[in-house]
């Protein structure tokens, strides 16, 4: 009988002593350091992110950490940094860091041709008596996918296409800025 | 009933098979197209009238440097040169005068129609992110990105040159919106410089009357006649889009991640 009392409590100690220790990210340490990772190796680099970002001090350090990871990668352009950093995106995601929505916004604007900025809401002509706006956050976009799918991914082809996206968009709203709002 | 069920497995595949391609934006309905089709016709007529008299003013103008006639005002031959100079100057301005408002009324029924087409098949009816769908970037013509300031030329012969430039551009209508979109803007920029050269032709005339009484050509006659001799011979337009990109192509789509993250 005391035997098996002495077993219960051990049991239970030990519970609570796996519980502590499977999970020391979710305490919020206050003297855990979030540095970016400084490694000169994506691959490294996203698994030191990853451990990072779980401590609940790291959490809403993302975009500092998502741009050290890019400018890592730029170091060693290779189509597969692409994939690499899609998957820390889709993980990010998956532990809470991001919203889906803000998962998709972020991986687009630097690997995916198309333009994630442009407003789905109002008609172009809403937008047409002031495109400066739109403009602005196109170009920003544009220097964006010039980082992820040149200097990153060294896809030449698919920057090219997003380039040629961008020219026609342009195309288009001056010519709606005209049309609309004929000078 | 088993005919049917073939027919509609083959449409599913065919349906599956086929490369997604973007909507078209149809911008240039027959109407328009006819209007390119005129503007295209009446431009290169003025072309071609005027390239014969350039031509001439260009040998003219040759012959007023090699007997160093800017130096020799009196001379009588130097005379006989400016006052060719100036009649052929004069016949230049006429075919601008007779040809131009026929240029500008056909451009101006082009634009008109194009902006009612993108009014109300573009402004009206999407959003920003809609017309990105409309885009296809393969079919998007590579060339220059139109500048956003407007291209006026300051001088009578910058315009003419300005116009030169812009006209052929009428010359090749594919179906893309961003083609469509294109000529609405050249239209625009060419109605906007065929007045500018209008202003010009009543300045330019009074050049004329000054050299033929005062005798000799001033410097600013000399140098609408240099800008007209080099309307066919200026330098090509630079591209502001470096060239230095090469067609490879990589596939970073099948990865589950990426396809994930870029279905939007």
């Amino acid at each position: 009988m005391k035997i098996a009392y002495l077993a219960s409590i051990a049991a239970t100690f030990m519970l609570v002593g796996c519980a502590s220790v499977s999970s020391p990210e979710k305490s919020a340490g206050p003297n855990f350091q979030c540095s970016p990772p400084a490694d000169t190796r994506l691959g490294p680099a996203l698994e030191q992110a990853r451990r990072d970002l779980v401590h609940a001090d790291c959490r809403d350090r993302f975009q500092t950490y998502w741009q050290a990871l890019l400018a890592i990668g730029a170091k060693h352009k290779r189509t597969e940094n692409a994939a690499e950093l899609a998957h820390f995106v889709s993980w990010s995601r998956d532990e809470g860091l991001l919203s889906p929505d803000e998962a998709k916004v972020t991986y687009s604007r630097y690997f995916d041709t198309r333009f994630v900025t442009l407003p789905d809401d109002y008609s172009v002509c809403a937008y047409a008596r002031d495109f400066s706006e739109l403009e602005r956050s196109l170009v920003a976009e544009l220097r964006q996918k010039e980082q992820g799918l040149l200097r990153v991914a060294g896809d030449k082809a698919a920057y090219q296409t997003a380039f040629h996206r961008f020219e026609g968009l342009m195309t288009l709203f001056d010519a709606a800025h005209e049309a609309c709002h004929p000078s | 009933m088993r005919r049917l069920l073939f027919l509609l497995c083959f449409f599913s595949l065919a349906a599956t098979a086929a490369p997604e391609k973007p909507p078209t934006l149809q911008l240039l309905p027959p109407t328009v197209r006819d209007d390119i089709r005129v503007t295209n016709h009446a431009a290169k007529a003025i072309e071609s009238n005027l390239k014969a008299i350039v031509s001439r003013l260009d040998q003219q103008y040759k012959t007023y440097k090699v007997a160093r006639c800017d130096r020799l005002t009196s001379d009588e031959e130097c005379q006989n040169i400016e006052r060719n100079m100036a009649q052929t100057y004069e016949e230049l301005l006429e075919v601008l005068s007779d040809e131009l408002p026929g240029l500008r009324a056909s451009l101006t029924r082009m634009r008109d129609d194009l902006a009612n087409r993108i009014r109300s098949k573009v402004g009206h009816r999407m959003t920003p992110q809609e017309l990105q769908r409309t885009i296809d970037p393969e079919a998007t013509p590579s060339k220059k990105l139109r500048q956003r300031h407007q291209q006026r030329g300051r001088t009578l012969s910058e315009g003419v040159r300005s116009l030169a430039r812009l006209l052929p551009r009428f010359d090749n209508a594919n179906s893309s919106g961003v083609s469509a979109a294109s000529f609405y803007l050249d239209s625009v920029v060419a109605i906007e410089t065929i007045d500018g050269i209008e202003a010009q032709i009543p300045y330019a005339r009074t050049q004329i009357a000054m050299a033929e009484s005062w005798g000799g050509l001033d410097d600013a006659m000399l140098e609408g006649v240099e800008g007209f001799t080099e309307l066919y011979y200026g330098s090509p337009e630079t591209r502001s889009v470096p060239d230095n990109y090469v067609f490879e192509s990589r596939d970073t789509t099948k990865d589950p991640a990426v396809v994930e993250l870029t279905n939007w």
